[in-house]
C-alpha cells in the first residue's frame, strides 16, 4: 500500500445493494448486490482502470465514489491537497455540495449525457453556475478557456448539441467536466460508444489534458486494449466484487486471478498472425440476485477446488500493489496477455 | 504520471466547419420549439387542423360580434324555419350585392298549414360591420357591432329552432361554451396530472403505489356510466351556471389520469438520464434540475397530451348534455343544441337542427389532426 | 462470375430519398463472396455495412431502394431441373416467393440485437422449428429433433428443456447462440452476421467467434461478417473489405489488410486502435475530423478531407477507381494512379 501522501482516495468495504421491488405494493424481497465489499485506492495523478463485463458493477462503483448515489455501506476517504482526509459518505448535504468542485464525471453516451435543450455554452457553464464557483463576469472567460483546451471551437458555444457528431459531443462533455478545474474525473466508458478513429482522438485528448492539468482519472471500460493503453493501474470486477488489482504491466503480464486470465485470453488481437486461444468459461454469468456461494466465480473456474464453493476468498496483497481475491492466487501460474 | 509519454503538440482535429453557411448555422442554433415547428410544418393536415382551430378560437372569443343575434333572441314569425338563401341577383337578374328576402307566413288552403314563403317584393341587403342587436361582450363590454346584420328583417343562415331562435347564432355561442369547458377541463386535468403524477414519480415508494392503484381504479370504470352517475348527483335546483362549472370540473377530474401517468413515467425515466445525473454531480439543486432539465424535456409531451385530450372533453360535455344530465338552457352548448335533434323525426323534418353536430365533428377532427402532428414533432431530437 | 463464388455484387447503388435530401448509402459496391470463406466487412458506423447486407436479402428499410447494380447468387432454388444456376437477387421483387425461399433457406442473417429478431410471444423452440418447417419438407417431430440438435450444437446446455423457454429467459450470449442456431437450421449456403458480437462481453464474444469458426468448418457455409471491431475481424475473416461512405476503399486477404495496407484510410484505422504490447506507449494515430454527414459527400475521393496523404487538386477532383495489386488485393486511392 502506498503512503497517504501519494493517495487521492481510498475505498473501504464499499457496498451497494439495490432492492428489487415485487408485488403490488412493492414488498422488498431480494436485492441485487451491485457492489459488494469493494476496496481499492487511487493514487494522485494516475489513471486507474476498472474493467469487467457489463453488469459487474463498474458504473455503480464510479457513481458511489462521487456519492452520486448513497452506498449501502462503506467508506470513501479523500485526501485532497488543501484539506484533511475525510470520508465522503459522512459529509452533510452542504459539504457534499462544496465537494462537487473536486470531482466530475464523463459519460459513455455522448447523446444522452448532453441536455439537447441547452446550448453548448449553458451545458459547459452548468457546474460553474450550480456550484457558484466563479463570479458572473469570470464565467465566460473560463468557458472559453476550457472549450479551447478540449478542442471545442468557440463559435460552437451558441449551438445546441444536435449540431454535433459523437466525437464532438464527447469533447463538450469533457469540457463540462473540466470547467471547474477538478483534480479528479470519473470517466465511465468515455470511448465505448465512439468509432475507432474518434476513439483515438478522445484517448489522446484525455491523455494531454491529464499531463497539462495534473488530473487523476478513474477510467471505466470494458475494452481491455483501451485500458492497457491508457491506465497505470487496473482493477478487475466480476458480479459486484473486485477480483484483482495491480499495475497495468503486472496485470497483463502475470495475472493472479483465473478470471483475469480468462479475460486476457479473450481479447481479439488486431493482428491475424496472433492466434487467439480463449479459455472456455463454462456456463453463463450467474445472476447478481443469487450470486454463487463462496467465490462467485467458482462455477466457471477451471482451477476451482471444493473450498472455492465454501468460503469467500480474502482480498490480499500478494506482491507489492498486486491484490487478488482467489484462494489460489499465490500458487497458480497464469498466462497474461503479453506473449 | 501517465504511462503515456507524449511529445507531439496537440493537433486540433475537426474544426472542419470553416465555411459556415447561414442556413445550417441557424439550424444548429435552433431551440426546441423552433425544431418542433420545423417538424410540425411538414404535416399538411395538422396545419389545416390548426387553421380550423384558430377559426374556432376566434368564434369563441368574439361570439357576440360574429353572431347576429343573442342566443335567446326570437324571431316569432319564423319557427322551425329552414336556412334562408342568400341572394345576389334580383328577379330581373340585376346584381344587387348580398341580400336576403324577408319571410312571411301564409296559410296554405290545400295543406291547412302555415307555410313560410319569401317576400320577394323587397330586398334586404346584408350589411357588414353594421350596428345591430346590443350586447355585452363576455358580459362586460357593451357593444352593438356585428359582423353582418340585416335591417328591418332577420337573417337565419342555419335556420331557426322551435322557438324561432337563430341556430347560427346559437351554434356560435355554443362553441364558446363547449370549447371553454374543454379549456377549463384541460387546465384542471393538467394541474392535477402534473401534481399527482409529479409527486408519484418524484417520491416513488408507497405514495407511488397508492397513486398508481388509484389511477388504475379510475381508468377501469367505464366512462359513460360513471359520468351519468356523477352528473345525476348534481342537484336539480342548481342554476345552469353552477351546473356548467360542475360539469367542467367533473370532466377535468376524470381525465387527469393519462397525464399523470405520462408525467410520472417521464420523471422516472428522466431521473435516470445521464444529463440529469450530470447536473446533479455538477452540484445543481433539485429545483434547478426540475426547472432547467426536467420540465423543458417533457413540456412538449404534455402539450401533445393536452391537445389529444381536448376532443374527449368536448365529446364528454356533448354526451352529457345530450342525454340531459349536463348543461341546460339558457346555457347553450353544442350538446344542449343537439338535444333538439334527439329523434330521427326531428332530424328528418328539420335537418338544420343538426348543424351543431357538424361543428362537434369538425372540432374533434381538427384537434386530432393537430395532435398527430404534434406527437411527431414532440421529440425533435429523435434520430 | 467466378466458379468458386457464391455471390457476386456488381456496382450496387442504394439510396434513401429523404425530406432533407438524398442519402447515397451505397455508391457502387463490387464484392464477391467465395464459397466457404469468411468475408469481413469493416467500417465506421454509417458507412453502409448493414445496407450492403440487407440489399442481398432485399430487406432495406424504407424509403431505401436499389438504384442500380446486380447481386448474383449461385443456387439450385428456382431452377427447373435442380441444377445450379445464377439469379440476380436485385431483380427479384422483395416479396416474391423465390426471394422468400432464399431468405433463411439459402442465405440467413444474424443481427446485432437478437431480441429484435425473436418474437417475445413464442418459445424459442417454436420459432426455430417454424423456420425449418417453412423451408424444408419435414414433420413436426423431425423439426423438433433438429431444433434440439442445433441448440445443442451451438452450445446451449440442456437444449431439450430450453427449447420451450421464451427469448427473455435467455442471457444475451445464449440468445445470440440461439439466433445463430436458428440461422443455420435450414443449412444455408451463406450466413450474414451483422455485428453479432458487438453487444456482448469479451469472454462471450470469444466463445461466439469460436463457435462461428467451428460451424464454418462443419457446415461449409460462407459467412459475411460485419463489424467495426478490427480485433474481431483479424481473428475471424479470411478476406476483408474496408468501407467508407458507401464505397469499398480496400479489399484483400486479412494479412494484406493488417500488414500491407494500401489505402490511407485502412492504415489510419489499423494504427488508431490501441494494441496490447509490451512496448512503450505512443500516442495513438488519429484520423482528423469525423465522418461527413451523409448529405455532404465530399467531391473526388470520399476520404480526401481527412486523408493525411491528400494531394490537393487531385484527390478533391478525381474519383479513384480500384487498383489491383494482385491476388485480389485492391485499393481505390489516387496515390497509385
Ligand atoms: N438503479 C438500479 N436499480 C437496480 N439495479 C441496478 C441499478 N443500477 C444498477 N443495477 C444493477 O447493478 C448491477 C451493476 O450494474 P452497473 O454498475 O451498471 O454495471 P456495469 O457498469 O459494470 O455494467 C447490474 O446487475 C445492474 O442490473
Ligand atoms: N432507415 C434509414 N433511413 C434513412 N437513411 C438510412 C437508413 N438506414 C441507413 N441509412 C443511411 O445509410 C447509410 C448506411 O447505413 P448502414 O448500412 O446502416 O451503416 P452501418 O451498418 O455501416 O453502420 C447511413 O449513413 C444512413 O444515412
Ligand atoms: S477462488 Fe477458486 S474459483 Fe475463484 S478464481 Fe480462484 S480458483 Fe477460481
Ligand atoms: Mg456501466
Ligand atoms: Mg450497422
Amino acid at each position: 500500500m502506498p503512503g497517504d501522501d501519494q493517495l487521492l482516495l481510498e475505498v473501504k468495504n464499499l457496498k451497494k445493494y439495490f432492492p428489487i421491488r415485487r408485488g403490488a405494493f412493492g414488498t422488498v424481497k431480494k436485492t441485487v448486490k451491485a457492489v459488494d465489499r469493494v476496496s481499492f485506492f487511487i493514487k494522485k495523478g494516475e489513471t486507474f482502470g476498472l474493467v469487467g463485463e457489463s453488469g459487474s458493477g463498474k458504473t455503480t462503483t464510479g457513481r458511489l465514489i462521487l456519492r452520486a448515489m448513497e452506498p449501502t455501506e462503506g467508506e470513501v476517504i479523500y485526501h485532497l491537497e488543501d484539506r484533511e482526509p475525510f470520508d465522503l459518505m459522512k459529509l452533510s448535504k452542504k459539504e457534499l455540495w462544496e465537494f462537487r468542485r473536486y470531482s466530475q464525471m464523463i459519460f459513455q453516451d455522448p447523446y444522452s449525457s448532453l441536455n439537447p435543450r441547452m446550448t453548448v455554452r449553458d451545458i459547459v457553464a452548468e457546474p460553474l453556475i450550480a456550484t457558484k464557483a466563479l463570479q458572473k463576469e469570470a464565467v465566460t472567460q473560463r468557458i472559453r478557456e476550457t472549450a479551447k483546451k478540449c478542442q471545442v471551437s468557440i463559435e460552437f458555444l451558441r449551438r445546441y448539441p444536435h449540431a454535433f457528431s459523437g466525437g464532438q459531443r464527447q469533447r463538450i462533455g469533457i469540457a463540462r467536466a473540466l470547467v471547474l478545474n477538478p483534480p479528479f474525473i470519473v470517466c465511465d466508458e468515455p470511448v465505448s460508444a465512439l468509432d475507432v478513429s474518434i476513439q483515438a482522438q478522445i484517448l489522446n485528448l484525455l491523455n494531454d489534458l491529464q499531463e497539462e492539468l495534473d488530473l487523476t482519472y478513474l477510467f471505466i471500460a470494458h475494452d481491455l486494449s483501451v485500458v492497457e493503453h491508457i491506465c497505470d493501474r487496473v482493477g478487475v470486477m466480476y458480479l459486484g466484487r473486485l477480483f484483482e488489482m495491480a499495475t497495468t504491466r503486472d496485470l497483463f503480464f502475470s495475472p493472479r486471478h483465473p478470471y483475469t486470465e480468462a479475460l486476457m485470453s479473450a481479447i481479439p488481437a488486431a493482428d491475424p498472425s496472433i492466434i487467439m486461444e480463449p479459455i472456455k468459461l463454462t456456463g453463463e454469468i450467474p445472476s447478481p440476485i443469487n450470486p454463487p456461494e463462496g467465490c462467485s466465480f467458482h462455477p466457471r473456474c477451471r482451477y476451482a477446488q471444493p473450498i472455492c464453493s465454501q468460503s469467500i476468498p480474502e482480498w490480499k496483497e500478494y506482491s507489492p500493489e498486486h491484490f487478488a481475491a482467489c484462494h489460489f492466487a499465490g500458487e497458480l501460474e497464469l498466462k497474461g496477455a503479453f506473449k | 504520471m501517465s504511462a503515456l509519454n507524449s511529445t507531439p503538440p496537440v493537433e486540433i482535429p475537426d474544426l472542419e466547419e470553416q465555411t459556415m453557411d447561414r442556413a445550417k448555422e441557424s439550424f444548429y442554433t435552433a431551440t426546441q420549439f423552433q425544431l418542433m415547428w420545423l417538424k410540425f410544418r411538414r404535416h399538411k393536415l395538422a396545419i389545416i387542423g390548426m387553421f380550423v382551430l384558430a377559426l374556432f378560437l376566434i368564434a369563441m372569443l368574439f361570439a357576440e360580434f360574429l353572431a347576429p343575434y343573442g342566443s335567446q333572441s326570437r324571431d316569432a314569425d319564423y319557427l322551425f324555419g329552414k336556412p334562408q338563401s342568400i341572394h345576389f341577383f334580383d328577379d330581373d337578374g340585376n346584381f344587387r350585392g348580398m341580400f336576403v328576402y324577408s319571410v312571411i307566413s301564409q296559410f296554405n288552403i290545400d295543406t291547412m298549414q302555415v307555410d313560410l314563403v319569401e317576400d320577394r317584393s323587397e330586398i334586404r341587403p346584408v350589411n357588414f360591420f353594421a350596428k345591430g342587436e346590443p350586447y355585452k361582450m363576455w358580459g362586460l363590454i357593451k357593444g352593438d357591432l356585428h359582423l353582418f346584420h340585416v335591417e328591418d328583417a332577420f337573417i337565419h343562415l342555419f335556420g331557426t329552432d322551435s322557438l324561432g331562435r337563430d341556430v347560427y347564432s346559437r351554434v356560435i355561442f355554443g362553441t364558446r361554451t363547449s370549447l371553454s369547458i374543454g379549456f377549463i377541463g384541460v387546465i384542471i386535468s393538467f394541474i392535477l396530472g402534473l401534481a399527482i403524477g409529479g409527486v408519484s414519480g418524484y417520491f416513488g415508494g408507497l405514495i407511488d403505489d397508492i397513486v398508481q392503484r388509484m389511477i388504475e381504479f379510475i381508468r377501469s370504470i367505464p366512462t359513460l356510466p360513471l359520468w351519468m352517475s356523477l352528473a345525476a348527483i348534481l342537484p336539480k335546483e342548481w342554476s345552469p351556471l353552477r351546473v356548467y362549472f360542475a360539469v367542467t370540473v367533473l370532466l377535468g377530474f376524470l381525465s387527469w389520469t393519462t397525464l399523470a401517468r405520462r408525467v410520472r413515467g417521464k420523471l422516472i425515466s428522466m431521473r435516470e438520464e445521464d444529463f440529469v445525473f450530470a447536473a446533479r454531480i455538477a452540484g445543481s439543486s433539485d429545483a434547478r434540475i426540475i426547472w432547467r432539465h426536467m420540465i423543458p424535456a417533457f413540456l412538449s409531451y404534455i402539450i401533445v397530451d393536452l391537445t389529444v385530450s381536448f376532443p374527449a372533453m368536448i365529446l364528454g360535455e356533448t354526451t352529457l348534455s345530450f342525454i340531459g344530465l349536463g348543461l341546460r338552457e339558457p346555457v347553450v352548448s353544442w350538446g344542449v343544441l343537439l338535444q333538439a335533434s334527439q329523434n330521427i323525426k326531428a332530424i328528418e323534418q328539420h335537418p338544420w337542427l343538426f348543424f351543431p353536430a357538424i361543428f362537434v365533428v369538425i372540432s374533434v377532427l381538427a384537434f386530432s389532426l393537430v395532435g398527430d402532428g404534434m406527437r411527431d414533432a414532440a421529440d425533435p431530437y429523435s434520430h | 462470375m467466378n466458379e468458386n463464388d457464391l455471390i457476386e455484387i456488381k456496382n450496387l447503388r442504394v439510396s434513401f430519398p429523404l425530406d432533407e435530401g438524398t442519402v447515397q448509402a451505397l455508391d457502387g459496391i463490387d464484392l464477391s463472396i467465395p464459397k466457404g470463406k469468411v468475408i469481413g466487412i469493416v467500417g465506421e458506423s454509417g458507412c453502409g455495412k448493414s445496407i450492403t447486407a440487407r440489399s442481398i436479402l432485399q430487406i432495406i428499410p424504407p424509403p431505401g431502394k436499389i438504384d442500380q447494380g446486380e447481386i448474383l447468387l449461385r443456387t439450385k432454388l428456382g431452377s427447373m431441373n435442380d441444377d445450379e444456376h445464377i439469379i440476380d437477387l436485385a431483380k427479384l421483387k422483395p416479396d416474391s416467393d423465390l426471394l422468400r425461399q432464399i431468405r433463411w433457406g439459402e442465405i440467413s442473417m444474424v443481427f446485432q440485437e437478437p431480441m429484435t429478431s425473436f418474437s417475445a410471444y413464442h418459445s424459442l423452440g417454436d420459432q426455430i422449428m417454424e423456420a425449418l418447417l417453412m423451408h424444408k419438407d419435414v414433420s413436426k417431430e423431425e423439426a423438433r429433433q433438429a431444433a434440439i440438435e442445433m441448440l445443442d450444437r451451438v452450445g446451449i446446455p440442456n437444449a431439450a428443456v430450453r427449447l420451450n423457454q421464451f427469448p427473455h429467459e435467455f442471457s444475451g450470449g445464449m440468445r445470440q447462440r440461439a439466433m445463430i442456431g436458428m440461422a443455420l437450421i435450414c443449412n444455408p449456403s451463406m450466413l450474414i452476421a451483422d455485428e453479432p458480437t458487438t453487444s456482448l462481453d469479451v469472454t462471450i464474444q470469444a466463445q461466439m467467434l469460436d463457435l462461428m469458426k467451428d460451424l464454418r468448418r462443419d457446415f461449409g457455409s460462407s459467412i459475411m461478417f460485419i463489424t467495426h471491431n478490427l480485433g474481431v475481424i483479424a481473428q475471424i475473416a479470411d478476406e476483408v473489405s474496408i468501407m467508407y461512405l458507401g464505397k469499398i476503399v480496400e479489399q484483400g486477404t486479412t494479412m494484406d489488410i493488417f500488414h500491407d495496407q494500401k489505402h490511407p484510410y485502412t492504415s489510419s484505422l489499423v494504427e488508431a486502435i490501441p494494441k496490447i504490447s509490451d512496448a512503450r506507449k505512443k500516442r495513438l494515430t488519429t484520423i482528423r475530423g469525423s465522418v461527413p454527414s451523409p448529405f455532404e459527400r465530399p467531391s473526388g475521393c470520399p476520404f480526401h478531407n481527412r486523408c493525411p496523404k491528400m494531394m490537393p487538386g487531385v484527390c478533391d477532383v478525381k474519383v479513384p477507381t480500384p487498383i489491383d495489386f494482385g491476388n485480389g488485393h485492391k485499393a481505390a486511392c489516387l496515390l497509385y494512379e
